[in-house]
């Protein structure tokens, strides 16, 4: 998965934060749980944007996270061999 | 020891948005409020308990009644729950529902609904208590198929119908009904079903029968039928295990009656509070500790390797909001800590 690669998930899905956590349900595919990060790049897999420009924001919102790129490839890649693309 | 986990709100509902129903179903777990007497919720009520459930971030709407669409203001209801932003779906007994009805749940991006079936024609108007109700049912079902809604068949279990799941699927099969999924359900001791409750419900061989015939239909049909509730799992034979949907109430999962009243179960009657007067997330995460605790269950369940939520809590005869499964011994010590 490279870099210019844009993520979109393929259905509606809504994202809320929780007493541990976050929840992202999916419409018809079922819930997934993240944590801030994982939340926060979910949300940004609309279609809009490539897995460069979430590493961007995701560092610029999270800057103590070392790998942004690699963790928005890392969630794309769940993402992706889950079917949610 | 199993427990389980906390929400702060239900991830999914069933909103009874009406009690009232035209149907006189035999099993009625709303039976005891008579509901071809009772009178529609007005819609500011309705939309008091959706915006309730919004500010709880509750994610989907399952649109329940009674029967949804014989409320007068269901269109209103469609159109305020999808401009707050749920996800929608509804539990109906299809037989209101035309092409029109259907593209009005498509624009508001419903894309999946479950109607019940009960059997072919007979079993399922002597179920319903009424004439042509199977052929209303099944032009429901046509009509959503027809305009690309998926819908999942619901069966509720009686000793009347249990031998002939496979019998029924076949017929829809045959008839160019294609169902995408059947969802067989417990027969609980709830409404009118709770009256001859001895003479009413299933024993753990009639559900073997029901269980095989699962199998059947999966195997031969190619309809993906499940077993809809929770079931002890130590108690079938494994190859049955990944039949059983099992049930999620009182952690992702509620039941919010048409006056607002909080329910972690549709069937068991009782009320945690009701989202009018408390906010849900006060109610979810506070009042149903003890049950998420499962303090109320045997050791042999909460200890259990293969946790299947020691089966149904609605399920054994007077067993009030909660209590351990029908076939689960009540010889079981249960320590109320």
């Amino acid at each position: 998965m490279n870099e210019k690669f844009v993520p979109k998930v393929n259905c509606r899905f809504k994202i809320r934060q929780d007493i541990d956590g976050y929840i992202g349900f999916f419409q018809t595919k079922g819930v997934l749980t993240f944590n801030e990060v994982g939340a926060f790049i979910v949300s940004q897999m609309t279609g809009d944007k490539n897995i460069q420009e979430i590493g961007k924001l995701v560092g610029d919102n999270f800057p103590k996270m070392k790998n942004p790129a690699g963790e928005v490839v890392s969630v794309a890649k769940q993402l992706q061999d889950s079917g949610f693309f | 020891m199993n427990e389980l986990i906390a929400l702060k709100s239900p991830l999914s509902v069933n909103f009874e948005v009406t009690p009232v129903c035209d149907l006189n179903c035999e099993f009625c777990f709303n039976a005891e409020v008579e509901c071809k007497r009772m009178e529609h919720p007005s819609l500011n009520q309705v939309k008091s308990i959706l915006r309730a459930l919004a500010k709880a971030e509750v994610f989907e709407v399952r649109l329940f009644g009674g029967e949804f669409f014989i409320y007068p203001y269901w269109k209103e209801v469609l159109e305020y729950a999808d401009s707050l932003g749920f996800f929608l779906s509804f539990v109906s007994n299809g037989t209101h529902i035309n092409k029109d009805v259907v593209k009005k749940m498509l624009l508001h991006r419903i894309v999946c609904g479950a109607i019940s079936l009960h059997g072919k024609k007979s079993i399922h108007e002597r179920i319903t208590g009424v004439d042509g109700s199977f052929e209303a049912t099944l032009k429901g079902i046509k009509s959503c198929i027809d305009c690309g809604l998926g819908i999942s068949i619901l069966y509720t279990l009686t000793k009347d119908n249990h031998r002939f799941i496979f019998e029924t699927c076949e017929w829809l099969k045959m008839n160019g009904i294609n169902i995408d999924e059947i969802n067989v359900g417990r027969l609980t001791p709830y409404g009118r079903a709770k009256s001859d409750w001895d003479k009413a419900k299933l024993s753990l061989k009639d559900y073997l029968i029901v269980f095989s015939q699962i199998e059947k239909v999966r195997k031969e049909l190619d309809i993906l039928a499940n077993f809809g509730d929770a079931f002890p799992l130590c108690l079938l034979p494994q190859k049955y295990h990944d039949f059983v949907v099992g049930c999620w109430q009182g952690t992702g999962f509620g039941h919010i009656d048409h006056m607002g009243n909080v329910r972690s179960c549709p069937i068991a009657k009782g009320s945690y509070g009701n989202i009018l007067e408390t906010p849900l997330i006060e109610i979810w995460t506070d009042r149903l500790a003890h049950f998420r605790s499962l303090k109320w269950l045997p050791a042999k369940c909460r200890e259990c390797d293969n946790f299947c939520g020691g089966g149904c809590s609605a399920s054994r005869y007077n067993g009030g909001m909660y209590a351990p499964d029908e076939f689960i011994s009540q010889n079981e010590e249960v320590k109320n800590e």
